[in-house]
């Protein structure tokens, strides 16, 4: 989920994650442009497998080794045009 | 999905920088959500704000590219009511101006007691070498 200000000195990047109340499903919300290298096509399951990748890493980083909480999380992949793939 | 900084957003930040505005500048930033889908841009000053109260962001600095380039900031909103949400802001007060950050993301239908964590990361990007 990357997006720019058109500035030369800021990155900004937006992060979404709903958490249902009735069953605890986290859905997590990905621009396909934050994971796809440029001039890839559209993959929406290698991407999804890339961000779930992305997440262990992370947690093996920051030293959490129990289940990681994507087992229970649903990965949306939008475009940069905020299409819904799928 | 789409970010800016605002011009608000960037006000604040020259006066966080300089040391004879610092002392005024706000020490708590404020998350929000609201219902319009129209993209961001840097004359923004506002959100189409659902009810729900502006909640307080958690402030921590990330390593991106070099130690501690990045400010993040974390909220979550729980819905009080079933809301169409499609927008999100970082603002530099509870109740009023300045809005700092906008940011628009894919249409939720969020149901009552729903609750949605974002994120903004702002990183400090390499500066423009020109001239140098």
């Amino acid at each position: 989920m990357t997006s720019n200000d058109g500035t030369t000195t800021h990155g900004l990047e937006l992060g979404v994650q709903v958490v249902k109340a009735d069953t605890g499903k986290v859905i997590s919300y990905v621009n396909e442009a934050a994971l796809l290298p440029l001039g890839w096509e559209t993959d929406e399951e290698g991407a999804v497998r890339r961000y779930c990748e992305r997440m262990e890493a992370k947690r093996l980083e920051e030293g959490e080794h129990h289940l990681p909480s994507w087992l229970n999380t649903e990965v949306v992949v939008y475009r940069d045009t905020d299409e819904r793939m799928g | 999905m789409a970010i800016c900084l605002t011009n608000a957003g960037k006000n604040e930040r020259v006066d966080v920088l300089n040391p004879n505005t610092r002392g005024a500048a706000t020490s708590l930033y404020y998350g929000a959500w609201g219902s319009s889908g129209t993209a961001p841009a840097l004359a923004n000053t506002t959100l189409t704000e659902h009810p729900e109260a502006r909640v307080s962001t958690t402030i921590t600095q990330q390593t991106t590219s070099t130690t501690d380039d990045t400010i993040r900031y974390v909220w979550t909103v729980t819905a009080s009511g079933n809301r169409s949400v499609e927008e999100a802001g970082v603002f530099g007060h509870i109740t009023t101006a300045p809005l700092i950050y906008r940011a628009t993301h894919p249409l939720l239908n969020i149901e009552t007691a729903d609750q949605v964590i974002y994120t903004v990361n702002d990183r400090q990007a390499d500066s423009n070498l020109d001239g140098v």
